[in-house]
């Protein structure tokens, strides 16, 4: 996966009453080890993988997904 | 443990049982009757219960598909490279007689099935412990 892209999908699932990954997993229609891969950084998801956990977090997908080390795109 | 790298891992086992089981056969039937070990490629039929529909669970997800694609490429071109491998030895070996025993050729397509899902097993696995490291 390329390193430059991270996610802050921890931390929501915290935000979000301390879900957890196989709750995340089952609402996004993924097996938890893939959740597991893409909190590690190690798998890099499809578009609509992408756009699925936005909307369980209610949130912008480049709030969740981010280039460059982390660098938040500003709004 | 994802489904799909459970599958690979019955895979392999059962491979390497079959390569196992020939080996042993080898000396005591000869080439031709040792094949006989294939037969234990039969269990793979069950395979189809890795894939079996759990309520409420996913199964098969996309990194699945990814990984299964990737490792399709490796078993195809290890089954290439196993041909072309086969091919030159019959030619180099055989040259001077002019002909292939028949024999020969379907045991080159049995350890041709092996080699594909060996190598597919073994690609899908280096890849599910890539991503988890």
């Amino acid at each position: 996966m390329d390193r430059a892209l991270t996610n802050s999908i921890r931390r929501l699932r915290f935000e979000h009453g301390e879900m957890t990954q196989q709750d995340l997993a089952d609402q996004v229609g993924v097996t938890r080890q893939t959740i597991i891969a893409l909190e590690a950084a190690r798998y890099a998801p499809s578009l609509l993988l992408a756009l699925r956990i936005a909307r369980v977090f209610d949130v912008n997908v480049e709030d969740v997904f981010h280039l460059e080390n982390g660098r938040q795109k500003s709004s | 443990m994802p489904q799909q790298q459970k599958l690979a891992w019955f895979t392999l086992s059962v491979c390497i049982a079959v390569a196992v089981v020939y080996l042993a056969l080898l000396p005591f039937v000869g080439p031709s009757r040792a094949t006989a070990a294939f037969a234990l490629m039969a269990a793979w039929a069950f395979a189809g219960q890795f894939y079996r529909k759990r309520p409420g669970r996913v199964n098969v997800d996309e990194r699945d598909r990814d990984i299964h694609a990737a490792a399709v490429k490796v078993a195809a071109g290890g089954v290439y490279l196993y041909f072309v491998a086969c091919s030159l030895l019959m030619i180099y070996s055989r040259r001077a007689a002019g002909t292939v025993p028949v024999n020969w050729l379907s045991n080159m397509v049995w350890f041709g099935a092996l080699i594909l899902l060996a190598s597919w097993s073994i690609a899908a696995l280096v890849l599910y412990r890539r991503e988890a490291a």
